[in-house]
């Protein structure tokens, strides 16, 4: 069963090596920025910052050498990746291209593709978005209706993304479309790489609740793809997403988005805390030990080519409850009002992450999927 | 070596212990016949060097053992005796003959007219040998027929944690530590308690899903029932975290007992007790409740081995002091080496 899967899987001495360059480098680069900032987390967007990662050699690390990456271990783009979001270190222009496009392209691209698209990815220049979502298929994937029709010039492509996070800011879209006639509802969906200045694509931005654009719709009318656009096979679009997902589900960006909550949490509570506030610190203490654990278990999994979605999603349903747990226990232990604008840091950090965290347990796949795949690995349905 | 562990001390659970005989220690018997195949396989002496007799395992290596014990409600104290010798070993000193307990509490008192005092909540002592028991900096080694009396308690599943009273009695052997004996104690059985928590989770999670997957109502199996299967899965990630925090807890302290990886494994453990529990006896329904199904077995043992050896808040105290002590800037390196320093 999953279960034993989660192993004890330390991060090897050679990637634990980078922990204390890619710390002192952080620090540096998030020095001038609030705390608010910082509580972006992985919604901040800073092309600069992810060029200079790109110099760094810190983006695209487990690909091969000669597309520009580094042949490092998964656990030594661990290391970067939690130094970077423990710190609240602006990773959204690269996170999607530097977490999943680029191994997907690996994996199931074409020579050219990966020649086109991976160096690139390694420089920081690259940046893709994600689209799955539609008006009507959000948690039931598999219903989507955008299709890809082939005719003599590639493929013409027609529908609508929704809730695809940084649409508006990248340069592509590994999108999950219809591509032919099935009897099976899994059969006909193939991925392709759509270049987003093609004429026929619209991207309008959707504001989230606390007024800020980080997701949008994507409207495809009439646009004609190349051949070369698919990404891999023809029909196999539902099960290359399904290994993207376990990628998607499992890294730190799944516990960690609250961490400047919980460090200016333990500030404000200072060195004299009472009986409750030792066992809440405690307690979230504990927890996010364990998930981190749990998270490098899985890596360690993917690392090895297996594809542990059971456990990925454990690790995501976990952490999204702990996340979004966060608040919720710094309103318990602070007596701090919440502020939009004005107020400390503390005051700031909290309405911002109390607002954010509802998205925590939708974004990468709600929490009622996440368990029906669970309930599914025991054995259950 | 652990899978070879894993399978014998399965093979010899699965063959040798009945929900019966479960039953039956709860009432005072206590399991020679098993205690004595434990004893030809070699489990007391597992964690004991070669030229001990033992096979010089290490921690990692005993705890898919530890779980598995727990998971069958072994009712002996074959992991506390195993983990006696360890801690004897460590010293450079050979294995106890016979069955071993110890407890934690540090309310006996050394001097020239011997050992004097109580022990307290000592797992299975009416059955033990010997005990080890804290006495400030030393770790003191009694024979059980050395106490003035034994009061006989038992915790929530029945099982033996009595309190033996000591009145000038010559102890075996005192071992002076750096520290204090009964930090060593806590540490150790919170480590243990751990792991048996953890297997008896797994056992319920088991124990569920084979009846959600039986059980038929509206024309179902209930294990189709969406509501039936979120709760299922929020066990399932409890046992995963139970079980990830043990892992952890073995692996990193095979060379010095690691406090806070066992503190971590502790609050998982207990806090996933009280899901698991609430959540099989919920899916079983009516059945559960009864004392002819097997399930009370499991859960409560869970009642009581969670708060054994420090309940979850008080290891949520100390690790939140330590934290708080520590400073916001600590955090995060903290969380990455897995501990924090202790308070000045």
């Amino acid at each position: 069963m999953f279960i034993e899967q989660f192993r004890y899987h330390p991060i090897p001495a050679e990637a634990e090596a980078l922990r204390a360059e890619v710390r002192a480098f952080v620090a540096e680069h998030t020095a001038h920025m609030s705390l608010r900032q910082r509580a972006d987390s992985w919604m901040g967007f800073d092309a600069d910052f992810s060029r200079k990662l790109g110099e760094r050699g810190w983006l695209g690390m487990a690909l091969p050498r000669r597309y520009g990456g580094a042949e490092a271990s998964a656990f030594s783009r661990y290391v970067v990746i939690e130094e970077l979001l423990a710190a609240g270190a602006p990773v959204s222009a690269h996170w999607f291209s530097d977490r999943q496009s680029g191994l997907q392209i690996l994996h199931h691209g074409s020579e050219a593709q990966r020649e086109q698209f991976l160096p690139a990815i390694c420089r920081g220049e690259c940046y893709f978005c994600i689209g799955m979502s539609e008006p009507g298929s959000g948690s039931d994937l598999a219903s989507i209706k955008s299709k890809a029709e082939k005719n003599d010039q590639g493929w013409l492509l027609n529908g609508q993304k929704v809730w695809t996070t940084n649409a508006h800011r990248s340069h592509y879209m590994i999108a999950l479309v219809r591509s032919g006639e099935s009897e099976s509802r899994h059969g006909d969906m193939s991925q392709f790489i759509v270049d987003l200045t093609l004429p026929g694509i619209t991207v309008r931005p959707i504001k989230d609740l606390t007024g800020s654009e980080h997701f949008n719709e994507v409207f495809f009318d009439n646009v004609q793809l190349p051949p070369e656009a698919l990404l891999g096979k023809e029909g196999e679009g539902w099960s290359q997403v399904t290994g993207e997902l376990a990628m998607e589900r499992s890294g730190p960006e799944r516990f960690l988005s609250c961490l400047i909550l919980m460090q200016a949490m333990i500030a404000e509570i200072g060195a004299n805390a009472d009986a409750l506030q030792q066992r809440e610190v405690g307690r979230l203490t504990a927890r996010l030990m364990t998930l981190r654990q749990m998270s490098l278990a899985v890596t360690h999994l993917l690392d090895q080519g297996e594809n542990p979605s059971v456990a990925a999603s454990c690790v995501k349903d976990l952490g999204a409850v702990f996340e979004q747990e966060l608040p919720e226990i710094a309103q318990l232990l602070c007596d701090v009002e919440p502020t939009q604008s004005g107020g400390s840091d503390l005051a700031q950090v909290m309405a911002y992450l109390t607002q954010q965290a509802p998205s925590f347990s939708l974004r990468g796949g709600t929490r009622e999927i996440l368990r029906g795949i669970i309930a599914r690995g025991l054995g259950l349905r | 070596m652990r899978e070879l562990f894993d399978n014998t001390i399965r093979a010899i659970l699965a063959d040798q212990l009945s929900p019966e005989q479960v039953i039956a220690a709860e009432g005072g018997e206590f399991s020679r016949a098993l205690w004595n195949s434990l004893e030809e396989n070699g489990v007391p002496l597992a964690l004991v060097a070669e030229d001990h007799g033992g096979v010089a395992a290490s921690l990692t290596d005993v705890c898919g053992l530890i779980i598995t014990c727990g998971e069958f409600s072994a009712p002996l104290p074959i992991v506390e005796t195993m983990l006696a010798n360890y801690l004897l070993a460590r010293k450079g000193l050979p294995p106890l003959n016979g069955v071993v307990s110890f407890a934690a509490g540090d309310e006996l008192v050394v001097n020239a007219g011997g050992v004097s005092g109580s022990v307290a909540n000592v797992p299975w002592g009416r059955h033990a040998d010997l005990i080890l028991a804290p006495a400030g900096q030393s770790l003191v080694v009694l024979a059980t027929g050395s106490a003035s009396r034994c009061e006989e308690m038992t915790n929530t599943a029945g099982e033996a944690r009595d309190t033996l009273f000591f009145d000038g009695a010559t102890p075996e052997q005192t071992i002076v530590l750096d520290g204090l004996a009964s930090e060593l104690l806590l540490l150790t059985g919170a480590l243990i308690r751990s792991a048996q928590t953890t297997g008896a989770i797994m056992r319920v999670l088991t124990l569920a899903k084979d009846y959600a997957n039986e059980r038929v109502q509206f024309g179902k199996p209930i294990g189709r029932f969406q509501a039936v299967q979120h709760q299922m899965a929020l066990l399932a990630e409890q046992a995963a975290m139970a079980k990830a925090s043990c892992e952890v807890a073995f692996a990193r302290s095979a060379m010095e007992f690691h406090e806070d990886s066992i503190t971590a494994a502790k609050i998982c453990a207990a806090d996933a007790a009280g899901v698991a529990a609430s959540v099989s006896h919920g899916v079983h329904g009516a059945i559960g409740f009864t004392h002819e199904y097997t399930l009370h077995i499991s859960t409560r043992r869970l009642w009581s081995w969670r708060s054994e050896f420090g309940s979850a808040t008080y290891w949520c105290r100390r690790l939140g002091d330590k934290v708080c002590k520590s400073g916001a800037e600590q955090f995060w390196p903290g969380v990455v080496e897995g501990g924090f320093p202790s308070p000045v």
